[in-house]
């Protein structure tokens, strides 16, 4: 690779996910040259999109390190899940009680939903009861949670299987939000900030130049000074290209998730789930407007990018939501998806945050999930390794935290509404039906960087409802072509290998024609 | 916008709103406010240039926007009132209509409705094909729209998936353009759609039809790359061996369509599981006083020339409904018997004429219609693909004894 620099940064950060966005954050707050690049079309294209994507602490806690314990040594005994002095812990811990202002700060749609953990059989109280016997151990937050009868169960949670005999709650201890929006949210600030965000651009080598690095990409070379590892699932390669020495690996584990369209939403007022077992969740909970139900084991696979949905997966998954809540259907499913999980080989319930053996200005930064409860204090924590390896911290004064969201049109009142298509018409076409999303809105999408189909989705939900944009596809995509000035042919769906339209109209008759076909 | 109170609304420029905004203006309502929310009227019938359209209507083969031009012009005609690019954010039982445009939000609160919402396409999601999520999967109805209004091609290989009027139509104008169609694939025994699209869109043009086929994976990770099929038993589920690979661009999907009624369920209207639509009475309305339903939005229809005589009706009754007329009491209900998978309207007074809509489960060959155990008819064929259209007239309606509260409705073959 002989590419000339086409950037000069301090930092640069691989990796567009929560991790990445979440540092490039953190580090726009002080003065320096901070570029990150993601090597799919959009933000958050790997793991932080298929994630379950709750911000939760307490009991769910508790319930998902049962879960995970899959990945433990078979028989390790539920007093070793909990390890107060990992990161993972500490930062799950800190996290929750930090996203609070931040979410606020960035405008990011948030709502407090309460977990109820279910059980109708003897199997499953045994189950639950270990869940509740932890969690009592624990104390504090795990320990913040009531256990209720029948009777209550239904009050509160009218939908759900009538047979249950006892759950336990915790009310406030899990916000829903949607995970792209997080990273987008916190990406966009960063960029507000000063980071450099470059989609498309992918990483394939890194060599030494002196006293700097060179981070040779697809589109050029970055000479930078530090290095930061955020590649998740990919986090193995970028590692290795900095040199050997490396003692772990990464495992993956993959689940399928089922989306119901927003008629459903009362069918749950928050996650409801049965009591987990190791390697296997069950859960049926109110995503935004949408049902997600995700009923189903941590599936291993051998690639990061495995998100192959399987059909047999989501039929089963909803005969398993149906004894959660038995009035699901699958008539109500508008979408199916696969998540894949990331863990280290070397130790599976922590992260791996440190610098590369034989090179002390490339930080890995393999975060395992839950990504997004501890990407704020992980972000501080990576900022200080920075300064303490050498690079200077010295905090802008003119630092902007907040974010303004696009306006959600469908959330408004008419009022509000109102004001808005006052202020720009284009707020009173709805392109996206399903979604009640208008033209203002995906014009303000492809402004902060939507410049793709979903790009454009994940800002705004268009194209995400029922019809899956089957009516604002076309309408969408005309939209992106005149506001990036390209051919309707450029549009692509994602990445830059995924055209929607491969051609116009009688072109292939006339290449015929010609005879060059 | 003028001020004065509307009588009636319609919801929906597509052929069924047309007419019914056309036979309300002209059955005496002052006021009629049709509302779109696409560029322009007409609905599909814009991106359907091919032909086989007004043969029952206008007793003419016409191509859809010829068949649409001819409802634009009257609504023209009338000065009828069209507000384009306007999309109905709520609908409420008690008839309140909130509209949304570049003029802003207004909640408007006319005397009767028209549902003339049509019909959505199933997709890939709600069907649940497995693999990974690449460009290159299309509705056949979007890809008709790439194709006919934008100018664009989905792909050059293409596959279909279902055998759905609008997938074949498809088949045969990307054949046109050059693209290579590849298969059309269908899980059932026999072709979805109609007779005449099978032998015209697909034997002329030498596509390869698999029936009891699907597909049991999509290649690709950002474009379609294939598609492996594999054969279906009788459960429907794909047999193992049978798999083969189909290189492709493109996936085209025509496999259901699903009537559009986020409103009618907003305001209360009471849905038919099997149709998917509004359950309405031979007057067209829906179980909310006032709101009147029509087209694709109540059922799939399989000719527009139905529809556009179901928006007539619908807009006759609603002006009427609008002048103050007393709705007449629904005695008799309509039950699906024996093959027959609904019954339009599903009720009726059997007073006055009616037109009997249904269609059956399953294909036949000499079938007795029976609606009741004295009012039958011989039918040579029939297919779920076609609709079975009757006309209920006076002098056999009085064969039905007074009192009846309901009447089976079975298409079964001749003993």
């Amino acid at each position: 690779m002989t590419h000339p620099p086409i950037l000069e940064a301090q930092v640069v950060i691989i990796g567009g996910g929560v991790t990445g966005a979440a540092i490039a954050r953190e580090l726009s707050r002080y003065q320096l040259e901070t570029v990150l690049v993601e090597k799919g079309g959009e933000l958050c294209a790997g793991q932080t999109k298929g994630s379950l994507g709750n911000i939760y602490t307490g009991l769910n806690l508790v319930g998902s390190m049962i879960l995970k314990s899959v990945l433990l040594p078979p028989g390790t005994p539920l007093t070793e899940l909990y390890h107060p002095h990992s990161l993972h812990t500490k930062w799950c811990e800190e996290g929750f009680k930090k996203w609070e202002s931040v979410l606020n700060e960035l405008d990011i749609k948030h709502r407090y939903v309460p977990l109820t953990i279910i059980a109708k059989d003897e199997n499953q109280i045994k189950n639950l009861e270990k869940i509740r016997d932890l969690g009592r151990q624990l104390g504090g937050t795990y320990a913040d949670f009531e256990q209720i009868g029948r009777e209550e169960i239904l009050r509160r949670e009218p939908n759900v299987n009538p047979e249950v005999m006892t759950a336990l709650v915790a009310s406030k201890h899990v916000i829903d939000i949607f995970p792209p929006e997080v990273a987008i949210a916190l990406a966009e600030n960063a960029m507000e900030n000063g980071c450099n965000v470059l989609l498309n651009t992918e990483v394939v080598g890194i060599s030494q130049s002196g006293p700097h690095q060179i981070v040779q990409t697809n589109r050029g070379s970055i000479k930078t000074d530090f290095i930061l590892n955020a590649a998740c699932g990919w986090g193995d390669q970028i590692c290795d290209m900095a040199g050997g020495g490396r003692d772990w690996g990464l495992q993956y584990r993959k689940t399928a998730m089922i989306i119901l369209d927003t008629r459903c939403k009362g069918l749950v007022n928050g996650m409801v789930r049965w009591p987990n077992v190791p390697g296997r969740l069950d859960l049926v909970q109110r995503r935004e407007e949408n049902i997600l139900i995700e009923c189903g084991t941590y599936d291993p696979t051998d690639r990061p990018d495995d998100t192959y949905t399987i059909r047999e997966d989501v039929i089963k998954s909803m005969e398993v939501a149906k004894t959660i809540v038995p009035s699901i259907s699958e008539k109500d499913i508008i979408n199916t998806f696969t998540g894949v999980r990331v863990f280290n080989t070397r130790d599976v319930e922590d992260h791996i945050v440190e610098f590369h053996p034989s090179n002390k200005k490339f930080l890995n930064v393999i975060i395992r999930l839950p990504g997004i409860i501890g990407a704020l204090p992980m972000a501080r924590h990576v900022a200080g390794m920075l300064e303490e390896a050498g690079c200077r911290l010295i905090k802008k004064d003119d630092f902007r935290p907040f974010r303004k969201a696009i306006p959600r049109f469908r959330d408004l009142s008419d009022e509000m509404r109102n004001r808005l298509i006052g202020g720009d018409p284009r707020y009173g076409h709805l392109v996206c039906r399903c979604e009640t999303v208008t033209e203002g809105q995906i014009v303000e999408a492809i402004r902060r960087g939507g410049m793709t189909e979903e790009g454009v989705r994940m800002r705004t939900r268009a194209g995400m409802g029922r019809c899956k944009g089957g009516f604002c596809g076309p309408r969408v995509v005309k939209i992106l072509a005149r506001e990036l000035n390209i051919p309707v042919t450029e549009v692509k769906k994602r990445s830059l290998d995924s055209p929607l339209l491969l051609c116009r109209s009688k072109e292939l008759l006339l290449r015929d024609e010609k005879g060059i076909a | 916008m003028n001020s004065d109170p509307i009588d009636v609304l319609v919801i929906g420029a597509g052929p069924a709103g047309m007419a019914a905004a056309i036979e309300a203006k002209t059955s005496g309502s002052d006021r009629v406010l049709l509302v779109e929310r696409a560029e322009e009227v007409s609905g599909l019938l814009s991106q359907c240039i091919h032909n086989g359209f007004g043969l029952i209507y206008f007793n003419e083969d016409m191509t859809g926007p010829e068949y649409g031009q001819r409802f634009v012009e009257k609504l023209m005609d009338l000065k009828i009132e069209v507000l384009l690019e306007t999309m109905v954010l709520r609908l409420t039982g008690d008839g309140k209509v909130t509209l949304c445009n570049r003029n802003g939000i207004k909640t408007l609160a006319p005397k009767s409705i028209v549902l003339a919402m049509g019909c959505r396409e199933k997709t890939r999601e709600s069907i649940v094909i497995p693999g990974y999520r690449p460009a290159g999967i299309c509705t056949a109805g979007t890809a008709q729209r790439w194709v006919n209004i934008e100018g664009y091609l989905p792909g050059r290989e293409i596959v279909i998936l279902g055998s759905g009027d609008v997938g074949m139509i498809m088949a045969r104008r990307l054949t046109l353009e050059g693209a290579k169609v590849k298969a059309v694939v269908e899980m059932l025994p026999y072709i979805g759609g109609l007779i005449r699209n099978e032998v015209q869109c697909l034997y002329d043009f030498n596509i390869p039809v698999l029936v009891e086929h699907t597909i049991v994976n999509i290649h690709g990770i950002q474009r379609v790359n294939g598609v492996t099929i594999a054969r279906v038993d009788q459960n429907k589920n794909p047999v193992p061996g049978t798999e083969k690979f189909i290189e492709c661009d493109t996936l085209l999907l025509s496999v259901g369509l699903i009537p559009e009624n986020e409103l009618s369920y907003m305001a209360g209207v009471m849905l038919d599981p099997t149709t998917g639509g509004p359950v309405v009475n031979e007057r067209m309305e829906t179980n909310v006083p006032g709101i009147f339903a029509a087209g694709n939005c109540v059922h799939v229809n399989d000719l527009v020339d139905y529809v556009s005589l179901e928006g007539e009706k619908a807009g006759r009754n609603a002006a009427e409904h609008a002048s103050g007329r007393a709705s007449p009491k629904m005695a008799i209900k309509l039950e699906a018997g024996g093959n027959v998978k609904y019954v339009i309207p599903q009720t009726i007074t059997g007073e006055r004429e009616v037109a009997i809509r249904l269609r059956v489960k399953e294909p036949e060959k000499d079938v007795v219609l029976k609606i009741g155990e004295n009012v039958t008819k011989r039918l040579k064929v029939v297919k779920p693909s076609e609709m079975v259209y009757l006309i209920l007239s006076q002098k056999q309606l009085k064969r039905i004894k007074n009192g009846t509260a309901q009447l089976v409705v079975s298409c079964q073959k001749r003993d």
